[in-house]
């Protein structure tokens, strides 16, 4: 039992690899992105200078962490993999058909598929935005500690990513057109993510909006991990990413079993 | 021993009618109305170890519903089967580690990837071990002879190669049966050659049962033993290939281009389809003519500078094929010779 | 001279009345199409909302001034995309050889690919920059012919500058990546304020990344009327439009001379 316990794992692992493998043919495609961030934080570095001078700050950061913290949350979202439309494409057409008669899950297949293309966009992204933010702000003090609790984060992040993109996908199974949807979803997370700014220093209203939301434990946990770490906010943030993980792993389940039940009584 | 039994299965789709508009959608939405297709109507047979069966049949005949419902993808409204002694539809996850499957156009090779990249994948997801692995890999590259191209991305390999490459990652696992929907469609003259040649082969040395579904006659006549004829969702021919070919497939299309016109021309034997001065195009069935007697009266008649022989169209086939009721009702419940 | 510019300005409109009504006959998702890109645009100022709460000004601009921006960026944006919506696929369309079926018509190379397309969201962009400078820009007839007159130039200097970054492609095979780019740049900094960039930085957003012209410019004017400004924001838009098309037809030179086919064929 446990020997295909482990085989099992080793099988998305390997469908991790790959996928992250076929990222790099993209490489022209990693460059635009990371150009995009660099124009993005150049932009954002003069926006704080000016704004916090030399000792202002918002939400207890100062300008260099605010923009470390704008690198962070960028790199967050623009590493995300677009794996949900090629779900949606699927269900539509009914090409999942052909998925599901493989010996995989599904659901942990397109996991696997993300959790590799994000690990290879993550990196290239930290690490040219990071060069970048270094030298036009300058270092970002960090305690190691603090880099484990955030590399958790961040994976806990990713999850929550993957499961709320992929149960908009799913909608495919009921709803013709679900893009509405995610052009939602995008313009949800640049307001109740925290893209600019920490959710703590929103106006109340929205703040308390965004507290009920999971798109900031996608977004800028990791980040506030990074630039404001306490040992509180940090079980508070992780204990937040662990529950809505869970909740949306379970409406992502049941999603797909009603929805696959459609598909074995209606093919495509 | 029966790999494949089937009985009466059945499948009926529903499909939701919508009129035009605005208000077609509301209308759907409030009191959907429905369209019922009956995709197969009612099939039975049996498959044995190591059988070479094509499912043959024009588009829309209910050979993609039926393999799916053989791999598990549909459940059907009626009826039962049983694949390796497990019912499909309810044994999905078990049965995918015994069987094997390709499906036309949808590929199960990563675009950007050389081949090896995926079948070293498709290794992890069968669960494959490390020297298994190795070998069976040697064994699948030698048969279908992929050494040339295995490390060349997918995306730069013809559609014969890369059909090569499907079917060998679907027998990566040593599945006791194949499903091979439409494998030769899109394929040039030459390729289909080599694909079929390469499925008798995994036929023979590994007694891999296979059953594929075609509507190209070349498929059947130069690669499976036995036939299963479906048309309108009904099972109307089961029978052998030599059978069918001394029956049915009997008629040929032969294209002929004149060396110099020939406006006259009588074919006493043959039916002329289309007669130019350039060249003719006549029917021959071959049964009740001798081909050469026809050949004889044309090369008396003109200079022949290039002559083809076709298999006509399958839909000309089913149609003859129905067109004998007496002759396919006896052959349908005996089963095949 | 007075007939040829009438005439330009006729077939200008020819082809925007034409894409327009095929647009509307689609009409359900025409709305839908300009309503999303309203709203996408209305969500940008969030972020602004919520800093002023924090700040009083920026570099002398405030909230006001930032509704202004965003306004003349939008409709900057919005004439470019409805006049000039041929200027977005221009890579493609010199990479695939597509120029051959404008050459062989008798009119104007360059405006004619530029006018042959247009983006129907776009007019959400411009619903939007109106409303946003019905808000902001205490708008009056006079006004409002105003901020249509410095959008469009706005707009002259984006589709130029979206033409000098494109007809890259001319040399260099299929570039859309790196004119993109560009254009992403253009766009982001237009929408910040002025005062944030140090000098150097101003420089560049005045003569190689024109975002000075796109939108600074505009509320500028608007907020305290310099004819010195305006004239340099017309000056501007008229010597990039010309040195846009001095650049396309060098190219195209190139591409009649065949010399493309090869480039293409490297690819």
């Amino acid at each position: 039992m446990q020997l295909a316990g482990t085989r099992a794992l080793h099988k998305y692992l390997r469908v991790a690899e790959v996928s992250l493998t076929n990222r790099i043919v993209y490489v022209a495609d990693h460059l635009a992105s990371s150009l995009f961030l660099i124009l993005i934080l150049f932009i954002f570095s003069q926006l704080w200078r000016t704004v916090l001078g030399e000792g202002g700050e918002i939400a207890g950061l100062d300008s260099t962490r605010m923009l470390w913290y704008m690198l962070f949350t960028e790199v967050m979202t623009l590493s995300t993999p677009n794996s949900h439309r090629m779900v949606s494409e699927e269900v539509k057409s009914g090409d999942i058909a052909y998925k599901l008669v493989r010996p995989y899950s599904y659901i942990l297949y397109y996991f696997a598929v993300h959790c590799g293309e994000f690990a290879i966009r993550c990196l290239t992204n930290l690490t040219i935005g990071a060069v970048f933010a270094y030298f036009v702000m300058g270092p970002l003090p960090v305690h190691w500690a603090q880099l484990l609790w955030a590399a958790l984060s961040t994976c806990l992040a990713a999850a929550v990513n993957f499961l709320m993109s992929f149960s908009l996908a799913l909608l495919a199974f009921w709803l013709e057109d679900n893009r509405p949807f995610f052009w939602i979803q995008n313009k949800m997370i640049f307001i109740f993510g925290g893209l600019f700014i920490p959710v703590e220093a929103y106006p109340a209203g929205l703040r308390l909006v965004s507290y009920l939301l999971p798109l900031r434990y996608g977004v800028s946990a990791p980040a506030r991990l990074l630039v404001d770490f306490n040992l509180a906010m940090a079980c508070q943030l992780l204990t937040g990413q662990i529950i809505w993980t869970a909740l949306l792993g379970l409406l992502v389940w049941a999603m797909f079993r009603k929805g696959v039940r459609r598909v074995h009584v209606n093919g495509g | 021993m029966a790999v494949i039994e089937v009985q009466r299965l059945q499948k009926v789709f529903r499909a939701k009618t919508k009129e035009q508009g605005l208000r077609g959608s509301l209308k759907a939405l409030w009191r959907p109305t429905y369209n019922e297709i009956i995709a197969v109507k009612e099939i039975s047979f049996r498959v044995e170890t190591g059988e070479l069966l094509a499912f043959i049949g024009p588009n829309g005949a209910g050979k993609s519903t039926t393999i799916k419902m053989l791999t598990g993808i549909l459940t059907p409204t009626a009826g039962t089967a049983s694949v390796l002694g497990m019912v499909p539809w309810e044994k999905r996850r078990q049965l995918a580690y015994v069987i094997g499957s390709v499906f036309g156009q949808k590929s199960q090779l990563w675009y950007h990837l050389p081949a090896l990249d995926s079948f070293r994948l498709l290794g992890s997801i069968y669960e494959l071990e490390g020297k298994t692995y190795e070998k069976r890999l040697a064994q699948v590259v030698e048969l279908f002879e992929l050494d040339e191209f295995i490390k060349t991305p997918v995306r730069k390999l013809s559609l014969g190669q890369r059909m090569r490459c499907e079917i060998a990652a679907s027998i990566l696992h040593r599945p006791k049966v194949i499903f091979l929907d439409e494998p030769t469609i899109g394929l040039d003259v030459v390729a289909k050659l080599k694909i079929r040649e390469l499925i008798k082969r995994l036929n023979e040395e590994e007694k891999t049962t296979i059953f594929l579904t075609s509507h190209d006659a070349g498929d059947i006549e130069q690669l499976c033993r036995r036939v299963i004829v479906v048309n309108h969702g009904e099972m109307i021919l089961d029978t052998s290939t030599s059978y069918l070919k001394h029956n049915y497939l009997t008629t040929k299309i032969v294209n002929v281009r004149f060396a110099a016109p020939c406006p006259d021309l009588t074919l006493s034997q043959a039916e002329i389809i289309k007669h130019t001065e350039k060249g003719v195009k006549f029917r021959v069935d071959t049964k009740l003519v001798s081909i050469e007697n026809v050949l004889s009266e044309l090369f008396a008649q003109a200079h022949t500078a290039d002559i083809s022989v076709e298999e006509p169209p399958m839909e000309e086939i089913i149609r003859d094929i129905y067109g004998r009721p007496a002759e396919a009702g006896e052959q349908n419940a005996a089963g095949w010779n | 001279m007075l007939t040829e510019a009438k005439n330009t300005i006729k077939f200008i409109s020819q082809y925007f009345s034409a894409n327009l009504q095929s647009a509307m006959e689609y009409r359900g998702a025409f709305l839908s199409q300009v309503l999303f890109m309203f709203l996408n645009d209305l969500m940008l100022l969030f972020f602004w909302w919520v800093l002023f709460t924090k700040v009083e000004s920026l570099g002398g601009w405030n909230f006001q001034h930032v509704l202004l921006l965003h306004a003349a960026v939008s409709g900057s944006f919005a004439f470019q995309a409805l006049l000039f919506g041929g200027s977005f696929s221009l890579s493609r369309t010199i990479a695939e050889g597509r120029l051959d079926f404008y050459l062989a018509l008798p009119k104007p190379v360059l405006l004619h690919v530029l006018v042959s397309r247009s983006a129907p969201s776009a007019w959400g962009d411009l619903a939007f920059g109106l409303v946003m400078f019905w808000l902001a820009g205490s708008p009056s007839p006079g006004r409002i012919a105003a901020f249509l007159l410095l959008t469009f130039a706005g707009g002259v200097v984006m589709a130029s500058f979206t033409v000098l970054a494109k007809s890259l492609s001319f040399w260099l095979g299929h570039s859309s990546g790196l004119a993109d780019q560009l254009f992403e740049a253009l766009l982001s900094f237009s929408l910040y304020p002025e005062g944030i960039f140090s000098a150097g930085t101003r420089f560049l957003l005045y003569t190689l990344i024109p975002a000075a012209f796109v939108s600074y410019l505009p509320v500028k004017i608007l907020s305290e009327f310099s004819a010195l400004h305006a004239l340099l924001l017309i000056l501007f838009a008229l010597g990039i439009s010309l040195l846009a098309r001095f650049v396309f037809y060098r190219g195209l030179k190139r591409y009649e001379s065949g010399n493309l086919v090869a480039t293409i064929a490297a690819d």
